[in-house]
Order: structure tokens, then C-alpha cells, then sequence
């Protein structure tokens, strides 16, 4: 198994995810797949402080990453993927990568009121229901959560 | 004019201050808590905080250093006039606060970090013992 981790973060690698989700993980590689930061050299370096004592980090774009996972690159290694949104989970899982679980971490607080409000921290906008359910219906698992300790909300029961 | 800025995950930065108040009063130092109203830390706000003028400097405090808050201060540590160390503690803000007549340099700062450090001990009982006593 390539993906150990997956989770959905407006704030990418945060101090959370450094500190917990990733090492829980038992991750090799923690991996951003952002396509701003990626393209943002000042972006990235303040990214880097990131990094996980111990493990390899890439910041890559959407593009860059899906071209990795279909070559093999990250085969030998246990991955930590933190994405903004859905889609890119999506894409991965359409090219055959296992995803068993993502986490729904943070979202931005919309403005549109057309959006699902499923935890504390986590918004699904409505042009991404379609995404969540595509996912959900290639087996994968979505929980909302922020912190580990957090209860799990399966997602499957509210879209 | 030195300039103290401390920037947290919530709000450990305004306690930290109303300690620091109770141990040298009144002192100009900034506090950013960030994400209490909001999921966001926005550019405006960092932009907000790091404005100096050119007989400024500045000295921001964050928590972790793998954290979004010191993340989003690290671009501007391209200006010369500010510093940024992480892990802040009570020792430290005294440790720099104290060294307000000293010219600020990242050689300074390591000292003072140094010197904050031997404050973080473990404390076992009856460890500071000694023969002569009493």
C-alpha cells in the first residue's frame, strides 16, 4: 500500500499535520499536491518548516503527481498525501491508486449558503457532492476530523 | 524602534503576555491569535504585522516551528530587521525582552535561545540536596 494517509486541508501541512496525522501515519513521504504552492518558490520553502523529523516531503502539482503515481516513483514508499480539495483523491483512485480512507480535515468557511456544513471545521461546496460520492463509491472511506482524537464523521452517511 | 510581535495557534499568545505583564509590566509587545474567529490566517494580516519602518525592527515569537503561523511569517524574513524564533516560552520573551539595550543579531538571539533552554528542566525531588545544608 503506496497511500498510508490521505486528508483534505485548506491549510495543507499545518502544525497538526506535522505533529500528528503524518507521523501516525507511518509515513515515509508526507506530500503536498497543491498546484499554487508548487508553482511558488516562497510558497514552498515556508512550506518545507513542514517537514516531518524523518521523513521525505514533495511539494507537487496536480499534474506532476498523477504523472509520479502512474510511473511507479512512490511504489517502495508509504505516502502521507494532504490536498485542499477532493479531486486530485479522485484522479489518483481512477488511476488504480489505493486510497483506503481520506480525512476530511479543514475547509475555508464558504460564503455560499448552498454548502454542507459536516463538522466544525469541514464545508463541502456544492459542485464538490459529486466528487465526495464518486469517491465514496469506489470504496474508499471519508471522515470528517480534525484532530485524530476527534470522533469520526462517516461521510457516507450524510451525502 | 524593536518591535516584539507573538504569534500563536489561539490564544496562547495573549496569556503569555499577561504573564510577561505580571513579571516587567507594561511592555509593547504584539499578539496574533490566529484561527479563533477564522479557519484562515490571510496575507493582509501577516502583511499587517511585519510593516515596519526602516529604524524598525522586529522580533516575532510563534509556537511550533512546522506550524502554518510560522510558515506564513517566513517570507519576510527576507527583510533584515526581522527575526523569528519558534518554540516560544517564558524564558525566552524575558531572555530577549531583557536584552532590549543589546544590538539585535541572530548571534544574539542564539545566545538568548541558549540561555532559555536551561530553563526547561526537569525537577526531582530533593535533587538540589546538599551536605552543608542547614
Amino acid at each position: 500500500m503506496t497511500v498510508v494517509g490521505a486528508r483534505i486541508d485548506n491549510r495543507l501541512l499545518h502544525g497538526i499535520v506535522a505533529t500528528q496525522w503524518a507521523p501516525q501515519s507511518g509515513a515515509s513521504r508526507v506530500m503536498v499536491i497543491d498546484d499554487t504552492v508548487a508553482e511558488d518558490p516562497v510558497l514552498k520553502e515556508s512550506m518545507k518548516l513542514g517537514r516531518p523529523s524523518g521523513m521525505a516531503i514533495s511539494i507537487i502539482s496536480k499534474k506532476t503527481a498523477l504523472t509520479n503515481f502512474k510511473a511507479g516513483k512512490y511504489d517502495a514508499q508509504k505516502v502521507f498525501i494532504v490536498s485542499k480539495t477532493p479531486e486530485i483523491y479522485l484522479q489518483l483512485l481512477k488511476q488504480n491508486i489505493q486510497i483506503p480512507e481520506i480525512i476530511l480535515g479543514g475547509t475555508v468557511v464558504p460564503e455560499e449558503n448552498t454548502a454542507l456544513k459536516v463538522s466544525k471545521r469541514a464545508y463541502i461546496l456544492e459542485d464538490q457532492f459529486d466528487v465526495y460520492k464518486e469517491i465514496l463509491k469506489t470504496g474508499s472511506r471519508i471522515f470528517a476530523k480534525f484532530v485524530p482524537s476527534d470522533k469520526d464523521i462517516d461521510l457516507a452517511t450524510l451525502i | 524602534m524593536r518591535k516584539y510581535l507573538i504569534a500563536t495557534h489561539r490564544k496562547m499568545a495573549e496569556g503569555l503576555v499577561d504573564t510577561l505583564h505580571f513579571f516587567v509590566g507594561e511592555h509593547n509587545i504584539q499578539t496574533l491569535c490566529a484561527y479563533v474567529d477564522s479557519n484562515e490566517l490571510s496575507n493582509e494580516t501577516i502583511e499587517h504585522y511585519t510593516r515596519l519602518s526602516d529604524e524598525d525592527e522586529l522580533v516575532i515569537f510563534t509556537d511550533i516551528a512546522s506550524g502554518s503561523v510560522t510558515q506564513k511569517f517566513y517570507p519576510y524574513l527576507k527583510n533584515e530587521n526581522i527575526y523569528m524564533i519558534s518554540g516560544v516560552s517564558m524564558p525566552l520573551i524575558l531572555s530577549v525582552i531583557l536584552a532590549e539595550n543589546e544590538k539585535l543579531s541572530t548571534n544574539l538571539l542564539d545566545e538568548l535561545i541558549e540561555q532559555a533552554k536551561n530553563q526547561m528542566q526537569q525537577l526531582t525531588y530533593k535533587q538540589h540536596e546538599n551536605k552543608e545544608d542547614e
